[in-house]
């Protein structure tokens, strides 16, 4: 018969009597009482290769070759940032994900986008896109927070 | 139990991301910035990076610990051109928002979105 010790307090910094009971993963997987379904290292980090391929898809899946035309262009950032967000949600990780879409027309002007960002930089990962056609410049970026409760 | 735990899961109200603080810190910092400004392709890059970093900092003053940060800023130039911005986000809508802004004067436009999530 196996014990783990568990220790349990009451909150009541913020007047809700919620109790908690802190156990030690480590403890209990050594003792054969829990499943090793936390993922693994590898499963979580952010990996640039499988993002960009999901991001080059939806760019081309919904405008292809078309040119700009003001009519459509709602429908199409709509689209593509829906169908990366998707996609990126099947990749099962326990991420957050911030997708961004710019369509602009092409004619001579400039357009600068810059972003930073406040986070952890061995969890978390940025990837930007560029696809400039004749008539349209498109910049995708999607941004992944990873968060787990632990 | 005397236990000092105090570890939040979940923001409290007055500790959550409050977009409306946000968009004013922003559009602050955007007009005094960017009043008067002429769009130069040369300045343009430098000014974009500054004004990200400065809003960033800004809004880490405001009291938003335990949020993780995204501020985007596009600066383009206004010759007539469409442009269309769209995002989503796949996020604990409880916890987590986001704030934007756009600017305009007659030879640029700036959009600025800062998004905001809790970090667990």
């Amino acid at each position: 018969m196996a014990s783990v010790k568990l220790r349990a307090s009451f909150k009541n910094t913020t007047g809700s009597h919620i109790p908690v009971l802190k156990v030690d993963i480590g403890e209990l997987l050594s003792l054969g009482l829990a499943m090793d379904e936390y993922q693994t290292e590898e499963e979580t980090a952010f990996v640039v290769e499988e993002v960009s391929k999901i991001i080059k898809e939806s760019v081309e899946a919904t405008i292809g070759g078309n040119a700009y035309q003001h009519s459509r262009v709602n429908q199409w950032t709509t689209n593509v940032v829906e169908q990366c967000l998707s996609q990126l949600s099947k990749l099962g990780k326990p991420f957050k994900y911030i997708v961004t879409c710019i369509i602009m027309q092409k004619n001579g002007a400039g357009l600068q986008t810059a972003s930073t960002c406040f986070w952890d930089n061995s969890t978390d990962g940025t990837q930007r896109s560029t696809s400039v056609t004749v008539s349209l410049i498109l910049v995708l970026g999607s941004c992944l927070d990873s968060s787990s409760i632990l | 139990m005397t236990d000092t735990d105090t570890y939040l899961i979940r923001p409290n109200h007055q500790h959550k991301f409050k977009p409306a603080i946000v968009k004013e810190c922003i559009r602050e910092i955007v007009r005094e910035r960017l009043s008067g400004m002429q769009y130069d392709p040369e300045e343009v890059p430098e000014l974009s990076r500054s004004l990200a970093e400065t809003i960033k900092d800004k809004v880490k003053q405001s009291g938003f610990e335990r949020y993780k940060l995204v501020v985007q800023v596009v600066i383009g130039e206004q010759r007539g051109q469409g442009v269309k911005m769209s995002s989503r986000c796949l996020w604990d809508a409880d916890t987590d928002n986001y704030a934007e802004d756009v600017f305009m004067n007659d030879s640029l436009f700036c959009v600025v979105a800062v998004f905001g999530s809790y970090y667990y």
